[in-house]
């Protein structure tokens, strides 16, 4: 029996040195990063109306560094790697074919993408002017966001 | 009823005519026909027909499937998937008077049917569940716990193999297991 207990010591141990592994990133496939998503991730509707991606493990920085690696375009921040709006495309297709539990969300946001991409496709970069052009997008952004914190409570 | 007139005598040689009789005649009752729903064993089928017994063998197979638990290793995708979730949220428990490690997994989750993610787990790996009440302004959370032991350490196995953040702290728990 001592010898199990001082095992868990040494396991408890090995959990305090989780900012110490080392990635191998054959391991870090889009399936993993699904369920890690599921677990650790965030999707939202930011400033901007850009789309935001995060996935939060700030006791293991070198799996951040990892992922930003893997999927580039991202920044990593307060223990977090995340992206934002055309950077998180790329990321986005992956998450949507492996994710389950944040699936509704991440669909929320692939529509929001589109939409962006629809209009940049017909007007260019301009800035939507017009109040009735400006007030539908608020109205839809808004109502996604709606969508997306209800999602959340569930 | 004359038993020797009904009864195929083995010893007997045919002509081509009788034996086609034969063919049809001795399979019985006991032995219906591919029309009933019913494969016969002793019947050659054409190739048209043989993909109906493939066919036919390939449902039998999925119903039988279905009864049990799916496989996790047929699904590589779904091994990963099941790893970086386990890797996020997972919580590996050593139990010192048992000789068995748990794997647990916890969800907030508001309604009453589980949530999927943990379904999903639950369909390849076992487990119980056990619903935590809201505490202050928390949710309510369902909780997955799979036991591991030296018989069935799967879980703990795959997540040495594949995972990242826990993936030393697996190895060395099978260790000791």
């Amino acid at each position: 029996m001592k010898n199990r207990r001082d095992a868990c010591e040494r396991l408890a141990l090995l959990k305090s040195q989780y900012d110490e592994i080392v990635v191998d990133a054959s391991r870090l496939t889009a399936a993993y990063l699904g369920g890690l998503f599921d677990a650790e991730g965030c999707a939202r509707i930011g400033g901007h109306d850009c789309i935001r991606l995060q996935i939060t493990q700030s006791s293991s920085p070198p799996l951040l560094g990892a992922i930003l690696e893997q999927w580039p375009g991202g920044s990593i921040d307060n223990g977090a790697v995340a992206y934002c709006g055309a950077k998180g495309d790329a990321l986005l297709a992956d998450l949507l074919e492996h994710s389950l539990g944040k699936l509704d969300q991440l669909h929320i946001l692939a529509q929001h993408r589109q939409d962006q991409r629809d209009w940049q496709s017909e007007h260019g970069k301009y800035v939507r002017r017009g109040d009735e052009v400006l007030r539908a997008w608020k109205d839809k952004v808004a109502r996604r966001k709606a969508q997306l914190a209800a999602m959340k409570r569930k | 009823m004359n038993c020797k007139e009904d009864c195929i005598d083995p010893c007997r040689t045919y002509t081509e005519e009788e034996e086609g009789d034969v063919a049809m005649e001795d399979l019985g009752p006991q032995c219906a026909s591919a029309d009933d729903g019913l494969i016969d064993p002793r019947r050659i089928y054409t190739e048209e027909e043989e993909d109906e017994v493939l066919a036919f063998i390939s449902s039998e197979q999925a119903k039988v499937s279905s009864t049990h638990r799916h496989s996790p290793s047929t699904n590589n995708s779904i091994v990963e998937w099941t790893v970086g979730m386990l890797d996020g949220d997972g919580c590996i428990l050593l139990r010192n008077k048992e000789k068995l490690a748990y794997v647990r997994i916890a969800q907030a989750h508001s309604e009453d049917e589980l949530p999927a993610t943990l379904q999903r787990i639950h369909r390849y790996y076992g487990g119980s569940f056990i619903r935590r009440p809201a505490l202050n302004r928390a949710r309510p959370q369902w909780e997955l716990s799979i036991s591991q032991s030296a018989d069935n350490h799967t879980l703990l196995r795959e997540m040495a193999d594949h995972g990242i953040i826990k993936a030393r702290w697996c190895s060395n728990t099978l260790r000791m297991a």
